[in-house]
Protein backbone atom coordinates (compact mmCIF):
# COMPACT_ATOMS: atom_id res chain seq x y z
CA UNK A 1 0.00 0.00 0.00
CA UNK A 2 2.00 3.21 0.89
CA UNK A 3 5.52 0.89 0.77
CA UNK A 4 7.47 1.75 -1.85
CA UNK A 5 10.10 -0.30 -4.05
CA UNK A 6 12.43 -2.21 -1.28
CA UNK A 7 12.49 -5.65 -1.33
CA UNK A 8 10.09 -8.06 0.16
CA UNK A 9 12.66 -9.85 1.04
CA UNK A 10 14.74 -8.38 3.39
CA UNK A 11 11.84 -6.35 5.74
CA UNK A 12 14.49 -5.55 8.67
CA UNK A 13 15.60 -3.25 6.21
CA UNK A 14 12.73 -1.99 4.66
CA UNK A 15 11.90 1.50 4.06
CA UNK A 16 8.56 2.86 4.23
CA UNK A 17 7.86 6.25 2.21
CA UNK A 18 5.09 7.14 4.43
CA UNK A 19 3.56 6.32 7.44
CA UNK A 20 2.14 3.04 7.72
CA UNK A 21 -2.25 3.19 7.82
CA UNK A 22 -4.34 4.02 10.67
CA UNK A 23 -4.91 1.23 12.87
CA UNK A 24 -0.83 0.00 12.19
CA UNK A 25 1.79 0.62 15.30
CA UNK A 26 3.03 3.23 14.17
CA UNK A 27 6.34 2.52 16.16
CA UNK A 28 6.92 -1.10 15.46
CA UNK A 29 6.49 -0.47 12.24
CA UNK A 30 9.48 1.62 12.13
CA UNK A 31 12.98 0.09 11.41
CA UNK A 32 14.20 -2.11 14.24
CA UNK A 33 17.42 -0.26 15.12
CA UNK A 34 15.55 3.43 14.74
CA UNK A 35 12.92 1.77 17.33
CA UNK A 36 16.00 0.62 19.60
CA UNK A 37 17.22 4.17 19.26
CA UNK A 38 14.23 5.98 20.48
CA UNK A 39 13.75 3.39 23.65
CA UNK A 40 16.64 3.86 24.57
CA UNK A 41 16.32 7.54 25.67
CA UNK A 42 12.65 6.36 27.32
CA UNK A 43 13.75 6.13 31.53
CA UNK A 44 13.80 3.39 32.58
CA UNK A 45 11.12 2.85 34.12
CA UNK A 46 8.69 4.20 31.61
CA UNK A 47 10.30 1.58 29.02
CA UNK A 48 9.46 -1.20 31.14
CA UNK A 49 5.62 -0.19 30.96
CA UNK A 50 5.63 -0.63 27.65
CA UNK A 51 5.47 -4.26 27.95
CA UNK A 52 1.63 -4.32 28.42
CA UNK A 53 1.02 -1.98 25.31
CA UNK A 54 0.53 -5.23 23.13
CA UNK A 55 1.91 -8.84 22.45
CA UNK A 56 4.24 -7.27 20.40
CA UNK A 57 5.57 -4.95 23.20
CA UNK A 58 5.84 -7.56 25.76
CA UNK A 59 9.49 -8.84 25.46
CA UNK A 60 10.25 -5.49 22.94
CA UNK A 61 12.19 -3.56 25.47
CA UNK A 62 14.58 -6.35 26.56
CA UNK A 63 16.45 -6.03 23.20
CA UNK A 64 17.62 -2.47 23.92
CA UNK A 65 21.33 -2.04 24.41
CA UNK A 66 23.15 0.32 26.27
CA UNK A 67 20.54 1.35 28.63
CA UNK A 68 21.04 4.19 31.14
CA UNK A 69 19.26 2.23 34.43
CA UNK A 70 17.93 4.43 37.28
CA UNK A 71 16.19 1.97 39.42
CA UNK A 72 14.81 2.85 43.26
CA UNK A 73 16.75 1.27 45.91
CA UNK A 74 14.29 -1.24 46.81
CA UNK A 75 14.37 -2.42 43.41
CA UNK A 76 14.48 -6.50 43.14
CA UNK A 77 17.50 -7.28 40.52
CA UNK A 78 15.21 -9.62 38.50
CA UNK A 79 14.52 -6.49 35.88
CA UNK A 80 18.07 -6.11 35.38
CA UNK A 81 18.75 -9.93 34.65
CA UNK A 82 15.93 -9.53 31.32
CA UNK A 83 18.28 -6.03 30.30
CA UNK A 84 20.38 -6.66 27.12
CA UNK A 85 24.04 -6.33 27.00
CA UNK A 86 25.81 -4.54 27.29
CA UNK A 87 24.53 -1.77 30.03
CA UNK A 88 25.55 1.83 29.60
CA UNK A 89 25.46 2.86 33.26
CA UNK A 90 23.48 2.10 36.48
CA UNK A 91 22.52 4.21 39.18
CA UNK A 92 20.38 3.66 41.92
CA UNK A 93 18.28 6.95 42.75
CA UNK A 94 17.60 7.93 45.67
CA UNK A 95 20.53 6.72 47.39
CA UNK A 96 21.14 3.03 48.93
CA UNK A 97 19.68 2.64 52.49
CA UNK A 98 21.25 0.13 54.82
CA UNK A 99 18.68 -2.58 54.43
CA UNK A 100 18.49 -2.76 50.73
CA UNK A 101 22.88 -3.91 50.74
CA UNK A 102 21.86 -7.09 50.02
CA UNK A 103 19.79 -6.44 47.16
CA UNK A 104 22.93 -4.17 45.68
CA UNK A 105 24.75 -6.85 45.78
CA UNK A 106 22.74 -8.95 43.51
CA UNK A 107 22.36 -6.00 41.38
CA UNK A 108 25.91 -6.07 41.10
CA UNK A 109 26.08 -9.80 40.07
CA UNK A 110 23.25 -9.15 37.23
CA UNK A 111 24.96 -5.75 36.06
CA UNK A 112 28.55 -7.67 36.14
CA UNK A 113 27.24 -10.59 33.19
CA UNK A 114 25.03 -7.12 31.82
CA UNK A 115 28.62 -5.60 30.92
CA UNK A 116 27.85 -2.55 32.82
CA UNK A 117 29.98 0.43 31.94
CA UNK A 118 29.32 3.32 34.13
CA UNK A 119 28.00 2.55 38.08
CA UNK A 120 27.30 4.98 40.54
CA UNK A 121 26.35 3.24 43.76
CA UNK A 122 25.77 6.10 46.61
CA UNK A 123 25.07 4.76 49.99
CA UNK A 124 22.75 6.96 52.73
CA UNK A 125 25.72 7.88 55.14
CA UNK A 126 25.90 5.96 58.47
CA UNK A 127 27.11 7.43 61.94
CA UNK A 128 28.50 4.29 62.73
CA UNK A 129 31.78 3.58 61.26
CA UNK A 130 33.15 0.42 63.03
CA UNK A 131 30.57 -2.27 61.29
CA UNK A 132 30.76 -2.92 57.93
CA UNK A 133 27.23 -2.65 57.33
CA UNK A 134 27.37 -1.87 53.85
CA UNK A 135 29.48 -3.61 51.99
CA UNK A 136 29.49 -4.27 48.41
CA UNK A 137 28.75 -7.69 46.85
CA UNK A 138 32.21 -9.53 45.31
CA UNK A 139 30.60 -9.07 41.99
CA UNK A 140 31.97 -5.56 41.85
CA UNK A 141 35.03 -7.06 41.17
CA UNK A 142 34.07 -8.81 37.96
CA UNK A 143 32.34 -5.98 36.57
CA UNK A 144 35.62 -5.84 34.02
CA UNK A 145 33.41 -3.62 31.42
CA UNK A 146 33.45 -0.69 33.55
CA UNK A 147 34.70 2.51 32.31
CA UNK A 148 33.18 5.01 35.58
CA UNK A 149 32.85 3.93 38.69
CA UNK A 150 31.02 5.91 41.75
CA UNK A 151 30.52 4.60 45.31
CA UNK A 152 29.80 6.57 48.01
CA UNK A 153 29.92 5.93 51.21
CA UNK A 154 30.58 1.80 51.68
CA UNK A 155 33.03 -0.83 52.40
CA UNK A 156 34.93 -2.20 49.55
CA UNK A 157 35.16 -6.03 49.65
CA UNK A 158 38.62 -7.78 49.34
CA UNK A 159 39.02 -8.48 45.53
CA UNK A 160 38.76 -12.36 44.79
CA UNK A 161 42.32 -13.73 43.83
CA UNK A 162 43.65 -13.29 39.85
CA UNK A 163 41.47 -10.51 39.94
CA UNK A 164 43.97 -8.05 37.57
CA UNK A 165 41.70 -5.10 37.57
CA UNK A 166 39.18 -3.17 35.66
CA UNK A 167 40.94 -2.44 32.51
CA UNK A 168 38.52 0.32 30.75
CA UNK A 169 38.32 2.56 33.71
CA UNK A 170 38.64 6.02 32.89
CA UNK A 171 36.85 8.02 35.99
CA UNK A 172 37.41 6.17 39.38
CA UNK A 173 35.47 8.42 42.11
CA UNK A 174 35.37 6.97 46.10
CA UNK A 175 33.65 9.01 48.71
CA UNK A 176 33.65 7.90 52.15
CA UNK A 177 34.76 4.43 51.15
CA UNK A 178 36.71 2.13 53.39
CA UNK A 179 38.86 -1.10 53.27
CA UNK A 180 38.69 -2.88 55.91
CA UNK A 181 40.81 -5.75 55.65
CA UNK A 182 44.76 -6.67 55.29
CA UNK A 183 45.95 -5.87 52.15
CA UNK A 184 42.97 -3.21 51.24
CA UNK A 185 45.90 -0.61 50.23
CA UNK A 186 47.61 -2.75 48.14
CA UNK A 187 44.26 -3.26 46.27
CA UNK A 188 43.40 0.07 45.49
CA UNK A 189 47.06 1.21 44.39
CA UNK A 190 46.91 -1.73 41.99
CA UNK A 191 43.06 -0.99 40.78
CA UNK A 192 44.90 2.35 39.83
CA UNK A 193 47.77 0.94 38.33
CA UNK A 194 45.36 -1.31 36.18
CA UNK A 195 43.88 1.30 34.65
CA UNK A 196 46.20 2.70 32.27
CA UNK A 197 43.27 5.49 30.30
CA UNK A 198 42.72 6.33 33.99
CA UNK A 199 41.51 10.41 33.51
CA UNK A 200 39.52 11.59 36.41
CA UNK A 201 40.68 9.54 39.48
CA UNK A 202 38.84 11.65 42.80
CA UNK A 203 39.43 10.12 46.79
CA UNK A 204 37.55 11.90 49.02
CA UNK A 205 38.03 10.33 52.71
CA UNK A 206 39.28 6.93 51.51
CA UNK A 207 40.99 4.67 54.03
CA UNK A 208 41.89 1.18 54.07
CA UNK A 209 42.38 0.47 57.64
CA UNK A 210 43.15 -2.98 58.98
CA UNK A 211 42.37 -2.19 62.53
CA UNK A 212 40.15 0.91 64.12
CA UNK A 213 40.76 1.76 68.26
CA UNK A 214 39.62 4.03 70.45
CA UNK A 215 42.67 5.72 71.04
CA UNK A 216 45.29 7.12 68.83
CA UNK A 217 46.60 3.60 67.21
CA UNK A 218 45.40 3.76 63.33
CA UNK A 219 46.82 1.05 61.46
CA UNK A 220 46.66 2.41 57.89
CA UNK A 221 47.89 1.38 54.54
CA UNK A 222 49.51 3.02 52.40
CA UNK A 223 48.91 3.30 48.51
CA UNK A 224 50.77 4.77 45.75
CA UNK A 225 48.54 6.95 42.90
CA UNK A 226 50.54 5.86 39.76
CA UNK A 227 48.59 6.73 36.56
CA UNK A 228 50.33 8.10 33.87
CA UNK A 229 47.72 9.96 31.82
CA UNK A 230 45.89 10.95 34.91
CA UNK A 231 44.54 14.46 34.19
CA UNK A 232 41.85 15.41 37.07
CA UNK A 233 42.93 14.27 40.67
CA UNK A 234 40.81 14.97 43.75
CA UNK A 235 42.87 14.17 46.97
CA UNK A 236 41.34 15.34 50.14
CA UNK A 237 41.40 14.08 53.57
CA UNK A 238 39.15 15.92 56.11
CA UNK A 239 40.41 15.96 59.45
CA UNK A 240 43.46 15.02 61.13
CA UNK A 241 43.51 11.45 60.33
CA UNK A 242 46.20 10.31 57.33
CA UNK A 243 44.92 7.71 55.32
CA UNK A 244 48.32 6.89 53.79
CA UNK A 245 47.26 8.09 50.30
CA UNK A 246 50.10 9.54 48.40
CA UNK A 247 51.33 10.46 44.73
CA UNK A 248 53.63 8.05 44.17
CA UNK A 249 55.38 9.81 41.80
CA UNK A 250 54.91 12.75 39.09
CA UNK A 251 51.49 13.21 37.03
CA UNK A 252 52.55 14.39 33.68
CA UNK A 253 49.24 14.97 32.47
CA UNK A 254 47.28 16.17 34.60
CA UNK A 255 45.46 19.44 34.11
CA UNK A 256 43.17 19.91 37.16
CA UNK A 257 43.76 18.81 41.20
CA UNK A 258 41.36 19.36 44.07
CA UNK A 259 43.61 18.78 47.04
CA UNK A 260 42.93 18.88 51.00
CA UNK A 261 45.60 17.25 52.93
CA UNK A 262 46.01 18.87 56.60
CA UNK A 263 46.84 15.81 57.87
CA UNK A 264 50.34 16.01 55.83
CA UNK A 265 50.90 19.42 56.65
CA UNK A 266 55.01 20.13 57.91
CA UNK A 267 55.78 17.05 56.62
CA UNK A 268 58.19 15.78 53.18
CA UNK A 269 55.04 14.50 51.67
CA UNK A 270 53.10 17.32 51.85
CA UNK A 271 56.14 19.39 49.59
CA UNK A 272 56.34 15.93 47.63
CA UNK A 273 52.45 15.78 46.35
CA UNK A 274 52.40 19.01 45.14
CA UNK A 275 55.86 19.02 43.45
CA UNK A 276 54.09 15.63 42.00
CA UNK A 277 51.43 17.59 40.55
CA UNK A 278 53.18 20.95 39.33
CA UNK A 279 52.03 20.32 35.67
CA UNK A 280 48.56 21.60 36.79
CA UNK A 281 47.18 24.92 35.29
CA UNK A 282 44.11 24.52 37.95
CA UNK A 283 44.64 24.27 41.48
CA UNK A 284 42.19 23.96 44.61
CA UNK A 285 43.84 23.79 47.32
CA UNK A 286 41.85 23.78 50.60
CA UNK A 287 43.40 23.57 54.15
CA UNK A 288 41.38 24.41 57.51
CA UNK A 289 44.76 24.91 59.10
CA UNK A 290 45.54 28.48 59.84
CA UNK A 291 49.13 28.03 59.90
CA UNK A 292 49.15 27.26 56.08
CA UNK A 293 51.23 29.64 53.51
CA UNK A 294 50.43 29.63 50.33
CA UNK A 295 53.75 31.19 49.44
CA UNK A 296 55.27 27.61 50.46
CA UNK A 297 52.70 25.93 47.76
CA UNK A 298 53.58 28.18 44.83
CA UNK A 299 57.02 28.13 45.09
CA UNK A 300 56.64 23.84 44.67
CA UNK A 301 54.11 24.26 41.90
CA UNK B 1 18.32 28.63 -11.09
CA UNK B 2 16.55 30.58 -8.65
CA UNK B 3 18.54 30.65 -5.84
CA UNK B 4 18.18 32.05 -2.56
CA UNK B 5 21.70 32.71 -1.57
CA UNK B 6 21.79 34.99 1.17
CA UNK B 7 21.60 32.42 4.08
CA UNK B 8 23.71 29.76 1.97
CA UNK B 9 26.61 28.71 3.59
CA UNK B 10 30.17 28.88 1.81
CA UNK B 11 28.85 27.79 -1.43
CA UNK B 12 26.58 29.24 -3.68
CA UNK B 13 25.72 26.24 -5.73
CA UNK B 14 21.82 25.06 -5.81
CA UNK B 15 21.62 21.20 -5.15
CA UNK B 16 18.33 19.57 -6.82
CA UNK B 17 16.80 16.72 -5.04
CA UNK B 18 13.72 15.20 -6.58
CA UNK B 19 10.96 12.79 -4.02
CA UNK B 20 9.71 9.71 -4.22
CA UNK B 21 6.83 11.44 -5.93
CA UNK B 22 8.26 13.48 -8.15
CA UNK B 23 8.49 17.02 -6.63
CA UNK B 24 12.14 19.24 -7.19
CA UNK B 25 13.60 20.83 -4.17
CA UNK B 26 16.30 22.54 -3.88
CA UNK B 27 18.84 24.07 -1.56
CA UNK B 28 22.35 25.44 -0.95
CA UNK B 29 25.30 22.38 -1.15
CA UNK B 30 26.27 23.38 2.43
CA UNK B 31 22.87 22.73 3.49
CA UNK B 32 22.78 19.35 1.37
CA UNK B 33 26.15 18.69 2.62
CA UNK B 34 24.51 17.65 5.97
CA UNK B 35 22.67 14.55 4.37
CA UNK B 36 25.82 11.98 4.72
CA UNK B 37 23.93 10.22 1.41
CA UNK B 38 23.73 14.14 -0.74
CA UNK B 39 27.34 14.46 0.48
CA UNK B 40 28.51 11.20 -1.07
CA UNK B 41 26.41 11.66 -3.85
CA UNK B 42 27.72 15.60 -4.15
CA UNK B 43 31.24 14.11 -4.39
CA UNK B 44 30.19 11.33 -6.84
CA UNK B 45 29.59 14.18 -9.25
CA UNK B 46 25.59 12.96 -8.94
CA UNK B 47 24.44 16.56 -8.47
CA UNK B 48 22.66 17.22 -11.68
CA UNK B 49 20.24 19.66 -13.08
CA UNK B 50 17.93 16.61 -13.27
CA UNK B 51 18.42 16.58 -9.77
CA UNK B 52 19.30 13.45 -6.84
CA UNK B 53 16.55 11.08 -7.13
CA UNK B 54 15.70 10.25 -3.29
CA UNK B 55 13.56 7.04 -4.10
CA UNK B 56 11.98 6.92 -0.55
CA UNK B 57 11.68 10.37 0.75
CA UNK B 58 8.05 11.47 -0.53
CA UNK B 59 7.39 15.26 -0.78
CA UNK B 60 6.33 16.33 2.60
CA UNK B 61 8.81 15.23 4.50
CA UNK B 62 11.61 16.04 1.73
CA UNK B 63 10.40 19.57 2.35
CA UNK B 64 11.17 19.83 5.51
CA UNK B 65 14.24 18.53 5.35
CA UNK B 66 15.32 21.12 3.24
CA UNK B 67 14.23 23.33 5.73
CA UNK B 68 15.87 21.95 8.49
CA UNK B 69 18.92 21.49 6.23
CA UNK B 70 18.75 25.29 5.02
CA UNK B 71 18.14 26.41 8.47
CA UNK B 72 21.26 24.37 10.21
CA UNK B 73 23.89 24.54 7.23
CA UNK B 74 23.46 28.63 7.25
CA UNK B 75 23.96 28.78 11.23
CA UNK B 76 27.09 25.95 11.58
CA UNK B 77 30.02 27.29 12.69
CA UNK B 78 31.51 29.75 15.53
CA UNK B 79 27.44 30.18 16.59
CA UNK B 80 27.32 33.16 19.47
CA UNK B 81 24.72 32.25 22.51
CA UNK B 82 21.94 34.14 20.67
CA UNK B 83 22.52 31.81 17.49
CA UNK B 84 22.43 28.83 19.29
CA UNK B 85 19.54 29.38 21.34
CA UNK B 86 17.67 30.51 18.21
CA UNK B 87 17.97 26.88 16.70
CA UNK B 88 17.14 25.21 19.83
CA UNK B 89 14.04 27.21 19.23
CA UNK B 90 13.87 26.42 15.77
CA UNK B 91 14.53 22.62 16.41
CA UNK B 92 11.79 22.64 19.13
CA UNK B 93 9.15 24.23 16.74
CA UNK B 94 10.34 22.46 13.61
CA UNK B 95 9.68 18.95 15.39
CA UNK B 96 6.03 19.74 16.57
CA UNK B 97 4.78 17.46 14.07
CA UNK B 98 1.80 15.09 14.02
CA UNK B 99 2.91 11.37 14.53
CA UNK B 100 2.68 10.62 10.77
CA UNK B 101 4.87 13.30 10.33
CA UNK B 102 7.28 11.91 13.23
CA UNK B 103 7.39 8.68 11.55
CA UNK B 104 8.50 9.84 7.87
CA UNK B 105 10.98 12.21 9.44
CA UNK B 106 12.38 9.49 11.65
CA UNK B 107 12.62 6.80 8.70
CA UNK B 108 14.12 9.50 5.94
CA UNK B 109 16.21 11.48 8.23
CA UNK B 110 18.23 7.86 8.44
CA UNK B 111 17.94 7.20 5.33
CA UNK B 112 19.79 10.15 3.97
CA UNK B 113 21.99 10.18 7.11
CA UNK B 114 20.98 13.95 8.80
CA UNK B 115 22.54 13.19 11.90
CA UNK B 116 21.29 16.35 14.08
CA UNK B 117 17.66 15.45 12.39
CA UNK B 118 17.68 11.98 13.34
CA UNK B 119 18.53 12.27 17.07
CA UNK B 120 16.09 15.34 17.24
CA UNK B 121 13.30 12.72 16.25
CA UNK B 122 14.34 9.70 17.99
CA UNK B 123 14.59 12.29 21.19
CA UNK B 124 10.74 13.66 20.28
CA UNK B 125 9.35 10.02 19.91
CA UNK B 126 11.03 9.25 23.18
CA UNK B 127 9.74 12.08 25.32
CA UNK B 128 6.40 11.28 23.65
CA UNK B 129 6.66 8.12 24.75
CA UNK B 130 7.71 8.66 28.04
CA UNK B 131 5.20 11.60 28.74
CA UNK B 132 2.34 9.07 27.99
CA UNK B 133 0.07 6.72 30.49
CA UNK B 134 0.27 3.21 28.86
CA UNK B 135 -3.70 3.90 27.25
CA UNK B 136 -2.32 7.21 26.11
CA UNK B 137 0.83 5.41 24.12
CA UNK B 138 -1.97 3.01 22.45
CA UNK B 139 -3.92 6.34 21.01
CA UNK B 140 -1.07 7.94 20.00
CA UNK B 141 0.83 5.38 18.27
CA UNK B 142 -2.05 3.73 16.76
CA UNK B 143 -1.40 0.21 19.12
CA UNK B 144 -3.93 -2.31 19.60
CA UNK B 145 -4.33 -4.04 22.70
CA UNK B 146 -3.98 -7.78 22.04
CA UNK B 147 -4.03 -9.22 26.07
CA UNK B 148 -6.84 -10.27 27.74
CA UNK B 149 -7.22 -8.77 30.95
CA UNK B 150 -6.52 -11.70 32.75
CA UNK B 151 -2.85 -11.62 30.83
CA UNK B 152 -2.78 -7.83 31.28
CA UNK B 153 -3.10 -8.00 34.78
CA UNK B 154 -0.43 -11.03 34.85
CA UNK B 155 2.14 -8.90 32.72
CA UNK B 156 1.58 -6.07 35.61
CA UNK B 157 2.08 -8.28 38.18
CA UNK B 158 5.21 -9.88 36.98
CA UNK B 159 6.48 -6.50 36.24
CA UNK B 160 5.26 -4.54 39.68
CA UNK B 161 7.98 -2.39 40.25
CA UNK B 162 7.76 -0.57 37.20
CA UNK B 163 4.02 0.22 37.74
CA UNK B 164 4.08 0.58 41.12
CA UNK B 165 6.26 3.77 40.81
CA UNK B 166 3.42 5.58 39.15
CA UNK B 167 2.35 7.27 42.00
CA UNK B 168 4.60 9.96 43.23
CA UNK B 169 6.07 11.49 40.06
CA UNK B 170 7.31 14.33 41.44
CA UNK B 171 10.01 12.95 43.08
CA UNK B 172 11.58 10.99 41.15
CA UNK B 173 12.03 14.09 37.99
Amino acid sequence: MATSGSSPSSPKRQRVAEAPPAGTDKLMSLPAEILDRILAQVPFQKLVRTCCLSRAWRRRWESVTKLRIELPPGSSARVLWRCAPPVHGFHAVPDIRKRDIYRAARWLRALARRGVRELTLRFVPSSAVSRPCRLLGPALFSCAALVRLHLEHCYMPPAPQGFSGLPNLVSLTLIHVLLMFVGGGAQLESLIAAAPRLDELNFHDVFSITTVSDDEDHNVETRAIRATNLRKLVLSILGPIDNACRVAEALPMLEEAYISIDCLLGTQDFVDTFERIATVNKLWFISLDETVKVDEISRNC
Amino acid sequence: MAAATDDAGDSNEMIRVVSSDGEHFEMPEAAANLSLVLRHMIEDDCADAAGIPLAVVAAKPLAKIVDYCTKHAAKSSGLTIEEAEELKRFDAEFIEVDTDMLYDLLVAADFMGVEGLSKLAVQRTADLIKGKTPEQNRETFGIVNDFTPEEEEEICKENEWAFQITKPPSRLC
